[in-house]
């Protein structure tokens, strides 16, 4: 869905020297050594065919007339919900081009996007401060999605869990699956904070994995749960073994960045492989050669037709 | 052929090595190796070292030193291996972990107790008996107190 450049709203019109609406954009001229922000209101289609669409990114086409007039920022709203920001740019291309901006964890869309342009002016003439916007837009998408719940008895120490679902999400979202954060809790079970995983073989659970996979609260059927705990008996990343009906994995303290996504992957039916580029390595996610790692075609096959991953 | 730092490294890291594997694969060099990997800085991989010395004849003062470590990952490491050491060695490094005060600690090392237990050993059992803020360890004490 996109919207012409004319549309754009400056937040704070004493900072321009000019505004001019054409056919083909809006240039607009700012004062020296300003800085502003210009937004966009792009119309939305939240449901289309009774589903609910998703946020995949959003793009701008603009050029500026020199380096002194740049894009240092891109805030993303849905509604009052600032979705992503993307902060510390410097764009000022000098041709009409488009830049894409990821939408990290491909939100469902509820109110209406607005994209929020933050601006630099460091030139000193006005044609040094010229900005030229044609177009501002947003794709929306239907994906596969897991449906992710973080149960936490000791929070990780190494990475945080946020930076392991960002990193779940740097290898399941360019596979087309999106990864939805469904709810956390904390789990006051001191006994099992160390946890039993025996040999960690698939279909295969400890008293102790049956017991600490038994809190599903506010958990579907296909839902996973992800159990932080602090370690695991005997010493592993984390293990993806769990009762029947009852999907999910242990993720431990000293877990690699990349542990909650192979660990998931296992619960969707992933084996190892021999390869440090790909997510499922069995030589440890903490030698990922090239990252963010990869799912390759045939695993996607594998994950689609899991029930765990629910199609929109 | 046998295994070399980097080998034993690579196979320790995998996110869930299989300890038997690796051991069975090792040689008496290992144990040097085990002792360098369980002071590593990635205490995920050290810990997993400790376990994994624990399994080797001639590695076990691995386990003896990370049951002393600051680092309570190292600590729990050392309380998952008490289990594969024989009784002597077990009853001196669970002497060291039971005062630890930590439930998971506690609990491991409880289960991994024999029936042969040394005074101290006793002693421990008994206060934890009587006095943890854990039901799982007053029970395991108890129980381990009367079933010998
Ligand atoms: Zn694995």
């Amino acid at each position: 869905m996109w919207t012409h450049g004319h549309t754009m709203r400056v937040e704070n019109p004493a900072g321009l020297a000019s505004v001019w609406r054409a056919g083909f954009f809006i240039r607009v001229v700012g004062r020296p050594n300003t800085t502003n922000w210009f937004h966009f209101a792009v119309p939305t289609s939240v449901i289309v065919k009774d589903k609910r669409q998703m946020t995949d990114s959003v793009m701008l086409r603009f050029r500026a007339n020199s380096t002194a007039a740049a894009v240092t920022a891109v805030h993303v709203y849905d509604g009052e919900r600032r979705i992503v920001n993307h902060d510390g740019l410097n764009l000022s291309p000098t041709a009409f081009g488009l830049n894409r901006f990821d939408v990290p964890g491909k939100p469902d869309v509820l109110w209406g996007i607005g994209i929020s342009i933050g601006v630099r002016f460091s030139g000193s003439t006005d044609a040094q401060n010229t900005l030229e916007f044609a177009a501002a837009g947003c794709d929306f998408k239907l994906l596969e999605t897991v449906r992710l719940h973080v149960k936490v008895l000791t929070a990780p120490t190494r990475f945080t869990i946020d930076q392991m679902i960002a990193g779940m999400r740097e290898s399941y979202e360019p596979a087309g699956f999106r990864v939805v954060r469904a709810s956390d809790e904390n789990l006051n079970l001191p006994a099992l904070n160390v946890v039993d995983v025996g040999t960690c073989t698939r279909g295969q659970t400890t008293e102790e994995q049956r017991t600490l996979f038994g809190n599903r609260n506010n958990v579907g059927t296909n839902d996973v749960v992800a159990y932080f705990v602090q370690a695991t008996n005997p010493p592993l990343n984390g293990c993806a073994a769990h009762p029947d009906g009852r999907p999910g994995a242990v993720v431990a303290s000293g877990a690699s960045r990349w542990t909650l996504g192979h660990e998931i992957g296992h619960v969707l039916g992933l084996n190892h492989v021999n390869d440090n580029n790909r997510l499922m390595t069995g030589n440890g996610t903490d030698n990922i050669t090239n990252p963010p790692p990869d799912l390759i075609n045939s695993e996607i096959t594998t994950m689609r037709n899991s029930a765990l991953t629910v199609n929109p | 052929m046998p295994i070399s730092l980097d080998e034993l490294r690579r196979l320790l890291s995998s996110d869930e090595p299989d300890y038997r594997a690796i051991t069975a694969a090792a040689g008496p060099e290992a144990a040097e190796h085990l002792r360098v990997l369980a002071r590593d800085d990635n205490v995920m991989l050290a810990s997993k070292a400790v376990y994994a010395a624990s399994l080797l004849a001639d590695a076990q003062h691995v386990v003896d030193e990370a049951a002393a470590s600051d680092e309570p990952l190292l600590r729990i490491a050392s309380a998952s291996a008490l289990t594969n050491l024989p009784e002597d060695a077990r009853n001196r490094v669970a002497e060291r972990l039971i005062d630890a005060g930590d439930v998971a600690v506690e609990k491991l090392v409880i289960r991994s107790l024999g029936p042969s237990l040394t005074p101290k050993l006793e002693q421990s059992l008994g206060r934890l008996a009587d006095n943890s803020n854990s039901q799982t360890i007053r029970d395991l004490s108890r129980a381990k107190l009367t079933d010998r």
